[in-house]
């Protein structure tokens, strides 16, 4: 009897230890309000170090930088939205894109008819969607990086923050017959719910049904960024702003930035695409938080890899001072730890990194 | 004074299990003894400490005071008085307290010729509450996983640490909670109902039986459990919805730190469904 | 050191089942002459049944077998009647309500609330019958309707999640029929009027809820204890007190300086039970119809607790997102067009009318 009493406590504390017992010394948990509030958020230190090392492991390498360019006029023709570069940093830019979206260096075919690179044709004369799309691509991250610095700060984005090597990104979405709550990213409605006033009022009449709708939008958020509520919110008052922390306010800039990703770019693809790529519906693949995040924060726990080609800085070209904040920051309150365990690492061990959680896209 | 008519008889010496004869006495109605004694201790120390931790804070509105732990990063080390070192002194006193009143339920019984049944109930309610503010803060290696002593401040705590979790109705062990939670209530609401009416029948009736009792209920329901099964059974009910309680709060963060609706993805992908 | 706690009996007496005390049969009748179960006895009384099902019984189980299949069918349906998805998806699966734009529609479509609210409607009369039974077996054999007014406010506590919707105007703000589906409301439910736990009658139903399992607690392991004394015998101790009333009274008189009695803890125990449902339903009741955000009703009336600012938006950042608030999410962008799908479901309409001002103005509860 005592040995098997034994044995079963022994059994319970391996796994307990099993599961990260003692996790302070990770600092899975980081405080992000004022004490015994709870707002924390949760981590599994030794998960993320290892998905960082996957990640590092498979993240192609900064090509070296362009050498000189030969001088003269472009020896090539019909550049359409790269023709701001240099003549090495253009090629540079291709080689890196193969990698970045088609699976390999070496895989020029993937957008580009090879007897003829500068064609927009087959040599069939058939269009070569792909290159048509990833002209657009281009235009779009471009705009990313220079017009929605409120979201993507000084990390930026590159082709491979959400391609990842593969041609489609995760958690594409098409529309559906049913309500869906993934058209917020588009041309749904606003997600708010909560009443600004103590009595009822005709201003807001939103139901429950339309509640568990924006609760089920909110979880897809925290899923793609692998964090929970309280990363933005206080939920003793979910629509407050004043109570709110600030990643709150970077989240809500990525909403829009989504939305603009998807109404001026994405959406309207629809006729470029080839039909295999497009939804039930007709309509083009759009994008969700998690096709940029991954399941991560920080896409690629905010390694970045934008810094280092030219050609997808858009007017934002200054990539070593930190970003002023959004809005102008007075001598704030005493702020403890807003940081999370991966931008400590991150900074130590760039480049290294890595989508934690699978898409969970739809 | 304050005897009832046939406490007298009862009034008889022995059966503490520390301090002997030296506190073996009453003080009005209370049985003191040693854990009289210590429970008076911790008590009257851990209520000045929340009247002091009152008056140096910003408010005397009693709905906002608000005692709250330390930050996480004092770890499970000590922390200054005014930033959390007074909730971790009033949680010493508070465990102090409850377990000072267990061990002097345990006298009283022993005292009364009673079973133990008392001090072990009781014991559950104070494992829950130490699970809350000592184990798991334990686990997860910081004081300042407790909750605040405060009325309206400890559920804006509960609310934050379920939405840490997403969704904290997807917590298994937080579902048989609540589920013991209320067929605890359901199972009360039906003895005590029934006492009442088998006690104060209809009018102009006599008192009813124990016959009754059984007699109701199976007509009632089929099954009557019984004067001396539905204690049993109220006392598991009630013991299962503490140990529960403290079950899923432990497993939150020490043992699952993502979202309770992710969890259930185990069954979804069972084998046996291909 | 282990004795005996009396949690379990040791020794079954067995003899013929135990018929019941004569009744009045005319509108129905006991079924079954009772029968032994050896781990039902383990606990308490070994013998189950007969049962006395008179038309009220019959007629209760029969509405509530019709909801049930009600219910298990249209989630049956929803998995295109796979028996294994059935199973394998059931936590998941629910009756949901019908659609804000049906308002109170009396029979919305059956497979878009219709059946819902049938399923509800027969639930509903099932426990109304249910609750004949308490009143009128009591009364068969004497005894006072004290089950009866118990149960009573269970069903309001149950009733008020229906007329909460009809005050509101739309079914569709009632609970859905769903493991995790009615989970999923309550959430909700608490998110869009602000914080259920500022509701002060939300929170008076949660004392007693605690206060009643406490009060069972105690209760419970008092007379386990002094059952070595008959304690359990609680009407004799009631009549006609033994030395177990009087020790239990004593433990708690000298633990806590006072006691109820024997039969007083009886009605600590109906009042705390009975208030859970009571409260609870108040509560319900006045969310959405007088208070539609419980954290700013908590903050007018200053018991919300105010923290030191820490990590929260500075003033700045607040006065700039004003303005973004007010109107860029909506208005900031050129509008896509979307190609209109080939078929949209209606409910598509539901979704996009969130913000929609138009929509927002409505009266009634249109959405």
């Amino acid at each position: 009897m005592r040995t098997l009493t034994r044995v079963a406590l022994a059994g319970l504390v391996l796994t307990a230890t099993g599961c990260q017992f003692f996790a302070s010394k990770d600092r899975d948990v980081v405080q992000k309000g004022y004490r015994g509030t709870a707002m924390e958020v949760n981590y599994v230190a030794r998960n993320q170090e290892q998905a960082m090392a996957e990640l590092a492991k498979k993240m192609p390498a900064i090509l070296p930088p362009a050498g000189e360019s030969p001088p003269g006029p472009l020896p090539w023709q019909n550049v359409q939205v790269l023709n701001d570069i240099p003549v090495a940093e253009f090629n540079r830019t291709m080689v890196a894109m193969a990698t970045w979206v088609a699976g390999g260096a070496g895989n020029c075919g993937y957008c580009h008819n090879l007897a003829a690179f500068a064609s927009d044709t087959y040599p069939d004369g058939k269009a070569i969607y792909t290159k048509a799309v990833a002209r657009r691509m281009i235009q779009m991250t471009r705009n990313i990086n220079s017009e929605w610095t409120e979201h993507v700060g000084n990390t930026g984005v590159t082709c491979y923050t959400c391609h990842m090597g593969k041609p489609l990104p995760n958690g594409l979405w098409f529309y559906t017959n049913e309500n869906q709550l993934l058209r917020h990213y588009l041309d749904g409605g606003g997600a708010r719910v909560v009443s600004h006033t103590v009595a009822p009022s005709p201003e807001n009449r939103s139901s429950v049904k339309q509640t568990e709708w924006t609760y089920a939008l909110m979880i897809t958020q925290s899923q793609a960024l692998g964090v929970n509520c309280t990363f933005c919110h206080n939920s003793r008052q979910f629509a407050s702003w004043e109570q709110a922390p600030p990643q709150r306010v970077t989240a809500y800039a990525g909403i829009q930035m989504l939305r603009d990703v998807n109404t001026n770019y994405l959406a309207p693809l629809a006729g470029t695409y080839h039909p295999s790529r497009l939804g039930p519906m007709g309509d083009a693949p759009k994008a969700q938080c998690v096709t940029c995040h991954n399941g991560v924060y920080k896409p690629l726990y905010g390694f970045q890899m934008a810094k280092h080609y030219p050609a997808v800085w858009g007017t934002h070209t200054d990539w070593t001072t930190p970003l002023p904040p959004p809005f102008t920051t007075p001598p704030a309150p005493p702020v403890i730890d807003t940081t999370i365990v991966a931008d400590s690492l991150a900074a130590a061990t760039a480049p290294a990194v890595a989508p934690v959680v699978p898409p969970t896209g739809r | 004074m304050a005897m009832l008519s046939f406490e007298k008889k009862y009034r008889v010496r022995g059966g503490t299990l520390l301090g002997g004869d030296l506190f073996d006495f009453w003080f009005g109605p209370f049985y003191v003894g040693f854990f009289g004694v210590t429970t008076i201790f911790f008590t009257a120390l851990g209520t000045l400490l929340i009247i002091y931790g009152a008056a140096i804070g910003p408010t005397w509105n009693l709905w906002q005071i608000n005692i709250a732990p330390p930050d996480l990063k004092y770890g499970l080390g000590l922390a200054p008085l005014a930033d959390g070192g007074l909730w971790q002194m009033i949680t010493f006193c508070a465990v102090g307290a409850f377990l000072s009143w267990a061990m002097r339920q345990a006298e009283i019984s022993r005292k009364l010729g009673m079973g133990m049944h008392i001090p072990w109930a009781y014991g559950m309610a104070v494992f829950a509450y130490v699970t809350l503010v000592v184990i798991r803060p334990v686990l997860l290696g910081a004081w300042g996983h407790g909750f605040p002593y405060g009325i309206f401040s400890h559920l804006d705590w509960v609310s934050n640490v379920g939405y840490q979790y997403l969704h904290f109705h997807y917590n298994p062990a937080h579902m048989i909670a609540i589920t013991f939670f209320f067929t605890t209530t359901l199972a009360l609401a039906m003895h005590g109902s029934l006492i009442l009416s088998v006690t104060n029948p209809k009018k102009g009736e006599p008192v009813k039986t124990s016959e009754h009792e059984n007699v109701f209920f199976r007509d009632f329901l089929g099954y009557s459990i019984g004067a001396i099964g539905i204690h049993r059974l109220g006392l598991f009910l009630a013991l299962n919805a503490g140990l529960w309680s403290a079950i899923c709060i432990v497993i939150s963060g020490p043992f699952w730190t993502k979202g309770w609706p992710e969890w259930w993805g185990w069954w979804l992908n069972l084998p046996i469904w291909r | 050191m282990l004795e005996y706690q009396n949690l379990f009996t040791r020794v079954q007496v067995r003899t013929a089942p135990d018929p019941g005390l004569p009744i009045d049969e005319t509108f129905g009748q006991r079924y079954g002459t009772g029968v032994f179960n050896y781990w039902a006895g383990k606990l308490g009384d070994a013998q189950i049944g007969p049962i006395y099902l008179g038309f009220w019984g019959i007629v209760s189980l029969l509405f509530g077998f019709l909801a049930f299949e009600i219910i298990g069918l249209n989630m049956m349906k929803s998995v295109g009647w796979s028996p294994v998805e059935f199973i394998r998806q059931l936590p998941w699966l629910a009756l949901e309500p019908p659609s804000p734009e049906y308002g109170l529609k009396i029979l919305p479509p059956l497979a878009k609330g219709g059946w819902y609210l049938i399923a509800g409607f027969f639930l509903t009369f099932s426990i109304l019958c249910w609750w004949i039974r308490t009143y009128t077996r009591a009364r068969a054999l004497g005894m006072g309707t004290h089950l009866a007014w118990a149960f009573g406010a269970a069903i309001f506590l149950y009733l008020s999640f229906f007329f909460q919707p009809l005050l509101i105007g739309s079914w569709s703000e009632m609970v859905p029929f769903g493991l995790l589906a009615h989970l999923d409301w309550t959430s909700a439910f608490s998110i869009r009027y602000g914080n259920l736990y500022y509701n002060p009658f939300h929170a008076l139903s949660i004392v007693f809820l605690y206060g009643s399992v406490l009060l069972f607690a105690m209760h419970a392991a008092t007379i386990l204890a002094v059952s070595r004394l008959g304690g359990e015998r609680e009407i004799e101790q009631i009549t006609d007190r033994g030395t177990a009333a009087e020790r239990s009274a004593l433990f708690w008189r000298w633990t806590m300086g006072w006691n109820a009695t024997m039969e007083s803890i009886h009605r600590w125990a109906w009042w705390f039970a009975s208030l859970v449902g009571f409260t609870g339903g108040i509560g319900i009741l006045l969310t959405g119809t007088v208070v539609d955000n419980w954290y700013l009703w908590a903050v007018k009336h200053g018991v919300a607790p105010q923290y030191p600012a820490q990590n929260i938006l500075t003033t700045e950042q607040l006065e700039a997102l004003r303005g973004q608030y007010a109107g860029r999410l909506q208005n900031g962008y050129p509008t896509y067009t979307m190609p209109a799908p080939a078929a949209m479901d209606s409910t598509m309409a539901d979704s996009t009318a969130i913000v929609d001002s138009t929509a927002a103005a409505a009266p009634t509860g249109a959405n």
